[in-house]
């Protein structure tokens, strides 16, 4: 009995992971964060680039998992890629709206303000 | 017997794993919702505070399900990024209002200053139209003096100043000094006239005469003359200081002494108004440059 209810866990677990769809939707949502994150700079960005080296690599890991059939930890880590790339695209957002703030900043001081002429 | 505690034994299994410890990345994923909560995203971008949110209570309601599984810490890793993303992002929206705020500051100051320098440059215009006017009408006053002196005499615009010229026979007897009766009503209109042109101003009174007579004498009468024409203009409103008598006898003729007509021409008095040397502005008509002496001829 005991045995029996083991053999049929151990069945539908299997059935249950080659049942899982290729997370295809997902893996290509990462891929286009990712292009997204570079082409705002992240790369230039020391914390940005962190993340969007994480991102990649976890890209990688998410496609050989597919491969290997791990099509449910496949997705769960192209999500992982997906959120690495979107808080790089933040960081670069925010490291390039400090520079216009500092540059904006640096304007305003190096402005004299003109006397009026007499 | 053995069954039921291998059953019981299995359940204790598949449940032991709930009271674990939470991994790590759960543990961060806490803390880095908490840092966001607390942060500028709650009212700059609640939406993605709460998405951030979610993930949490998903990956805490996994752990708590399935204890320190790979889901537990993917869910929990992906928490911990949003809350981040949300951190970020609320940082940013406040760089972009600061910013747009100060841009707009600097907008207004920059037209306020505009505004001013244009108000400042209006008054100065106002000012200098005023002046413009002002001097305008002295000279327009000056202009009219002068043309009422000319119908007592001859008035003409010399290096030396405006010089009115009024004929002898108009203000003496022959070979006098004093001042004729009718005379007096002219010159007190010359007077008045001149105290209407610039007050800065000086006058000098040149007696002139014919070559008849002796040089000294010539030069005695030509003086007292010049005095006396003098005396009358002080005494009608004219400053002292300001006007002069020469006599410069028969030194400077202007016609031909050898006819009646040009000996008469020569015998006149002139009234020199001569500009002010230092003072720029002047309702007097002559640009040059008074040194105070007349050029002799």
């Amino acid at each position: 009995m005991l045995i029996k209810t083991i053999s049929l866990g151990v069945a539908f677990a299997l059935a249950a992971c080659a049942s899982y769809p290729v997370p295809a939707e997902r893996i290509a949502n990462a891929t286009a964060s990712i292009r997204g994150a570079q082409e705002v700079g992240a790369a230039g960005q020391p914390q940005a680039a962190l993340h969007l080296k994480l991102a990649q690599q976890q890209l990688q890991q998410a496609k050989a998992m597919v491969e290997d059939g791990k099509n449910e930890r496949a997705d769960y880590v192209a999500m992982r890629a997906q959120v690495d790339a979107e808080l790089a695209l933040a960081m670069a957002r925010e490291a390039a709206s400090r520079a216009r703030a500092e540059q904006f900043a640096q304007q305003q001081m190096s402005q004299q303000p003109q006397p009026i002429m007499r | 017997m053995f069954r039921t505690a291998l059953s019981l034994g299995l359940v204790a299994f598949s449940f032991g794993c709930a009271s674990a410890q939470p991994p790590r990345e759960l543990i961060d994923a806490r803390s880095a919702y908490n840092r966001a909560a607390s942060g500028t995203a709650a009212q700059m971008n609640p939406a993605q505070l709460h998405v951030a949110q979610q993930s949490l209570q998903s990956a805490e309601k996994t752990f708590e399900d399935d204890g320190d599984s790979i889901e537990t810490r993917d869910r929990a890793y992906i928490a911990g990024r949003r809350a981040e993303i949300a951190e970020v992002q609320g940082r940013v929206m406040t760089i972009e209002r600061q910013l747009a705020q100060s841009q707009k500051n600097a907008t207004t100051r920059n037209a306020q200053e505009l505004q001013s320098t244009k108000q400042e440059l209006a008054t100065q215009e106002q000012r200098a139209a005023a002046e413009r006017a002002r001097r305008m009408e002295a000279e327009k006053r000056a202009e009219q003096a002068l043309s009422e002196l000319g119908r007592i005499g001859s008035i003409k615009r010399e290096e030396r100043g405006m010089v009115v010229t009024i004929p002898g026979n108009v203000l003496f007897a022959s070979g006098k000094a004093e001042l004729l009766g009718p005379a007096q009503a002219k010159l007190s209109q010359v007077a008045e006239a001149l105290t209407r042109v610039d007050k800065d101003s000086r006058i000098t009174v040149l007696g002139h005469t014919d070559s008849q007579g002796s040089d000294s004498f010539n030069q005695t009468l030509s003086q007292n003359r010049a005095e006396s024409v003098r005396a009358f203009l002080v005494s009608h409103g004219m400053a002292s200081d300001r006007v002069e008598a020469r006599g410069m006898g028969e030194s400077q003729p202007v016609a031909d002494n050898n006819t009646a007509e040009g000996r008469a021409n020569n015998r006149r008095v002139e009234i020199v108004v001569e500009p002010p040397s230092a003072n720029g502005s002047t309702g007097g008509p002559s640009t040059t440059q008074s040194t105070g002496t007349t050029p002799s001829r």
